[in-house]
């Protein structure tokens, strides 16, 4: 059963495991929003149903007054939409994606963590046995996600429109990963910055989707009436691409972590993460070290909310 | 066994600058006090951005002076803490057009686009002309590829016509976005230079947040002092 809890604290990890893949993540208030107590306007997502996984994080655009709404609802609908539509494939007898917890009392006196956060997965379904679904082409997978970038949208200008505001005033980026588990395939939608980064097994790192051509500090979101144009959609192949995980992260991180000098700092960035992640001796434990470690680094003039998202084999 | 909590992560040491660049006219219509003026508002300026915390981290000056002799004195760029102006001293023409030059070239040769798995980009780069609101050169060629630029939102461009004798119309031709008069005695520079602090202070902190300068997002100018004057 899934208890409530608060899906916007300062600060959230969550983590979990899907047939061979796991995942950890990790959302932090930024410092300027912490200094005004603005609280966070990243959102983070991770949800499954059968063999998919499927991660979203957004990002709330900082002059839109609501835009912590807007990203909190776009991850939500969007997942929901894009989960709505796929059959229910599934090779195996399901189990639930994780558990939810409550915060981290237990460790508190080592890691001073206690009532930052809490921890939560939402599954899509629940356990049980089902029977073995077809999975659709990959094309059809990527209109889906359209369909569910559409849906998102309108779900956004209905809520403006209920609260008597402008739809911008809701503006969140949003980036999406739909990824199989068994078949090992994945597909992204992605509008706005941030980024999908994937990492190969060699020790490089591949951008996957990250917004290009655009003057910095511009940027397009899931509100704007053309949105359609802005929007990049893709696939890419676990096993072929020769990747050992993928990360989906906003741009409060992305602006860390994309840019030089040094010149191979994405790649040095990945397997950091990685060699942290794998480094520690459970899922829970890594979760909370990455939501640590983003809501606490310092870097000169980076103030922006950070949230990232690691699938990893 | 106790597991450690820091995490050992390499991270870009590239800056997210915000460019600022101050076009100070220092022709013989600023001689007296207007220049001592213009000093101490320069200094006061750099006081109020440098305790601004967000500020500090990310604002990067470059003051060109345009008078008896057109002049970069920061030599591009420079962090808030070093900018340091030699005595303003007036005299000479207005030669606009040349200050607007060393501009465009000072924008590209300084400020710094982003390119992904590159170097990281700066800020859309805030300027600001302050002019006795006389040109005395061709001011209208590199004025167009200054519109052009702002036009296509990488340049935010602020111009404030300052003296007795300021011709709307003319400040209206040569105004690159919103426009401005003003006095020029030491009381309006003060003003003028507070809010220029207060507008860089505002940006900056907007730029802090996820996408501040976005499209479709105007620069968030706060409201200027009453001693100067819209030209709408």
């Amino acid at each position: 059963m899934l208890s409530s809890f608060n899906t916007h604290p300062d600060w959230i990890a969550i983590f979990g495991a899907l047939g061979r893949y796991s995942f950890v993540g990790g959302s932090a208030v930024g410092r300027l929003h912490s200094r005004e107590r603005r609280g966070r306007e990243d959102s983070l997502l991770v949800r499954s149903k059968g063999d998919w996984l499927c991660a979203a994080v957004a990002d709330g655009v900082g002059n839109a007054p609501k835009g912590v709404w807007g990203s909190a609802l776009a991850v939500s609908a969007f997942t929901d939409r894009v989960l709505f539509h796929l059959p229910y494939s599934c090779t195996r007898k399901v189990r639930r994606v994780s558990e939810t917890r409550r915060t981290f009392e237990k460790d508190s006196a080592s890691l001073s963590l206690a009532g930052w956060h809490e921890v939560g997965v939402l599954s899509f379904f629940q356990e049980g046995e089902v029977e073995k679904g077809e999975i659709p082409p990959w094309e059809t997978v990527q209109e889906y996600l359209f369909e569910a970038g559409e849906y998102t949208h309108r779900m956004l200008q209905d809520l403006a429109q209920r609260e008597g505001k402008d739809p911008q005033d809701f503006a969140t980026t949003l980036l999406c990963c739909l990824f199989h588990v068994v078949e090992e395939k994945g597909a992204f939608f992605h509008i706005g910055d941030g980024a999908l980064l994937g990492v190969r097994k060699d020790g490089k790192s591949v951008l996957l989707s990250v917004q290009e051509g655009r003057d910095t500090g511009e940027v397009e979101v899931l509100t704007q009436p053309d949105w359609q144009d802005f929007c990049r959609a893709g696939t890419f192949d676990f096993r072929r691409d020769y990747l050992s995980a993928f990360m989906l992260m906003t741009d409060g991180l992305a602006d860390d972590c994309l840019y030089g000098p040094p010149e191979d700092i994405t790649d040095r960035f990945a397997l950091d993460i990685l060699r942290e992640i794998r480094a520690t001796s459970n899922r829970e434990m890594a979760a909370r070290r990455l939501v640590f470690w983003l809501g606490t680094y310092t870097l000169p003039g980076s103030f922006d909310d950070r949230t990232l998202v690691v699938v990893y084999r | 066994m106790e597991e450690r909590i820091e995490m050992d992560v390499a991270l870009s040491q590239g800056l997210r600058r915000l460019p600022v660049y101050l076009l100070l006219d220092t022709s013989g219509s600023m001689a007296g006090a207007p220049i001592q003026a213009l000093q101490e508002g320069v200094a006061l300026f750099k006081r109020e951005v440098e305790n601004d915390t967000f500020a500090r981290e990310t604002v990067w000056v470059s003051v060109i002076t345009f008078g008896k002799e057109v002049e970069n004195l920061t030599r591009g760029l420079v962090p808030i803490d070093q900018l340091t102006l030699p005595p303003l001293e007036a005299g000479g023409y207005t030669p606009l057009g040349q200050a607007l030059q060393l501009l465009i070239e000072s924008l590209d040769r300084d400020v710094k686009k982003a390119v992904p798995g590159g170097e990281r980009g700066d800020w859309k780069p805030l300027v600001f002309i302050l002019t006795d609101g006389k040109p005395t050169d061709d001011w209208r060629t590199p004025r167009e590829e200054l519109l052009k630029r702002r036009e296509r939102k990488v340049l935010n461009v602020i111009t404030v016509g300052c003296g007795p004798d300021i011709d709307e119309t003319t400040l209206r031709e040569i105004a690159i976005g919103p426009s401005f008069k003003m006095d020029s005695d030491a009381a309006s520079f003060s003003a003028f230079f507070r809010w220029v602090s207060q507008t860089v202070r505002t940006v900056s902190k907007t730029l802090s947040r996820p996408q501040g300068q976005g499209e479709g997002s105007p620069m968030p100018i706060p409201m200027p002092p009453d001693v100067l004057q819209y030209i709408p």
